[in-house]
This record gives structure tokens, C-alpha cells and sequence, in this order.
């Protein structure tokens, strides 16, 4: 997995890219709690580069959304494929999380 | 008769051994051509079912066996292993619909597994768990 990051307007944008699972899981979550640590609330995940998520990403995910919720953050997420969109919903993840169908509309959510 | 292209995993119940399957299914499923959509469910099925051997792994240096074969338009992916006998077809559903503040991420994998194919089966025979998908190979997706 690779991850990469970008600065818009005071939000950070998180481009994981590959499987997000069992194998890959641990590397997303540090960097994501790096962010948090370093006082970064407001977060997109752009997800255009994902191949699939298992349940291991779903708990990173729902760290991440704890995370904002506790710090007073916004999270948002957006270029899901059908398959990590169908897990998403199958797991009821859909109603923790803004999921934005363009990355513009999920920077205007993460600003907000 | 129809054609039959089968493709056999051994593995140790560890994180090395859920990555080389993996990586193997991977290949079997574009040399196959199966559709993303479908390459995708099973390797998030394979990630579950295979991360959770290897935290209930059976004797030391037991074997985990994996097979996917594609007979028809249908595919099919088994893994057996001597692990304690555990049928995910019968584990408590997940939570998946609390608030955020209680939300927890427990189960979530075996209800993946119950839910992403057309057909699972489950039987604990010989001392072994062997777990059966099925699902037909098409780009078509029913959404819940």
C-alpha cells in the first residue's frame, strides 16, 4: 500500500492506493492517527485508488470517525468502486460517515 | 462436460500465509479474467475467513488448504482447516446499526462473508471446518 497526502484549504486529503485489509490495515491506521496527533481534524479519505476493503479497513475507519467525532473534526470520503461501497453498506458504515460523490464535494464537506 | 480450472493454496495458519493467498488469488483471477467486482468480494471473504484461522489456528504445523475453481459460469473458493470447529453461518450478527459513539467494528468480517455471495456453505467433517462460496461469474451486482 502506498498513501499519499494533500493540503487544501485546511484539509488534509488521504490517498491510500492498493487492498485495504488484514495485510495493509496497520499502516493506514498510523498514518491516519499521525494526522490526528498532529492536531489535523479535518479529513477526506479519496478512496479512487482502493481495490477493496475488509473488515480490518472497516475498523480503521471507524477509528477515523471516532476520532473526528471526539476532536470536534470532520470527516468525509468520496471515489468508493462498487465493491468498497457495497461492504460499506452491508457493515451499515454508510450512516457514520459523509460520503460525497465528487472529491470537490467532499472537500466542501470537510471545510465545513 | 464442462471445463473445470481449479487452483490449490496450501498455507500456515499466519499473516504470511493470508498474504501469499492473496496474492494467488489475485493471479488466478485475471488469468481467469473474473470480473473486478467479483475478484474483489472473494478476496475480501478470503482476507476474513483466513485472518481469523490464523488467530484460531489448529495444531502446530496444521495446514490450511484453499481452493478456487471456476466450473462453467460459476466460481467456487473452499477453505478447510483444523482449527477449532467454528460455523461463521451460525455466529451472532454484527452490529450494524448503532450510533457512532457505541458502534463497534466486532463481527463485521463474518457478516461480510455471510453476505457478499449467492452461495455459502459450512460443514465440520474429518476434524476439519471447511467453508464453500459460490457465486456466478458476472459483472452484476445485487445491492442489499
Amino acid at each position: 500500500m502506498t498513501i499519499s497526502d494533500a493540503h487544501e484549504g485546511g484539509v488534509i486529503v488521504v490517498s491510500p492506493r492498493g487492498r485495504v485489509d488484514s495485510t495493509t490495515s496497520a499502516t493506514l491506521d498510523r498514518h491516519l492517527q499521525g494526522l490526528a496527533a498532529a492536531g489535523q481534524t479535518r479529513v477526506v479519505v479519496d478512496f479512487t485508488g482502493v481495490d477493496y476493503i475488509s473488515s480490518a479497513g472497516l475498523r480503521v475507519m471507524l477509528a477515523l470517525a471516532k476520532r473526528g467525532r471526539d476532536q470536534k473534526g470532520r470527516v468525509a470520503l468520496f471515489g468508493m468502486n462498487d465493491s468498497v461501497r457495497q461492504v460499506f453498506e452491508l457493515a451499515g458504515f454508510v450512516a457514520l460517515f459523509t460520503i460525497a460523490p465528487t472529491r470537490d464535494e467532499a472537500l466542501h464537506a470537510a471545510m465545513a | 462436460m464442462t471445463e473445470v480450472n481449479l487452483h490449490h493454496v496450501t498455507l500456515t495458519a499466519s499473516v504470511d500465509g493470508v498474504l501469499r493467498t492473496l496474492d494467488e488469488f489475485e493471479r488466478f483471477s485475471r488469468t481467469q479474467g473474473l470480473p473486478d467486482d467479483l475478484r474483489r468480494r472473494f478476496l475480501v471473504a478470503l482476507d476474513e475467513i483466513l485472518t481469523n484461522i490464523s488467530r484460531h489456528p489448529g495444531p502446530p504445523d496444521s495446514l490450511v488448504h484453499a481452493t478456487f475453481a471456476v466450473a462453467g459460469d460459476r466460481l467456487t473458493v473452499t477453505v478447510e482447516d483444523q482449527g477449532p470447529p467454528f460455523n461463521p453461518l451460525e455466529a451472532p450478527p454484527a452490529d450494524t446499526a448503532s450510533p457512532l459513539e457505541l458502534r463497534k467494528a466486532g463481527g463485521l468480517g463474518i457478516e461480510l462473508v455471510r453476505s457478499l455471495f449467492e452461495h455459502v456453505q459450512y460443514e465440520h467433517t474429518g476434524g476439519r471446518n471447511r467453508l464453500t462460496m459460490t457465486d456466478r461469474i458476472s459483472g452484476h451486482v445485487d445491492y442489499p
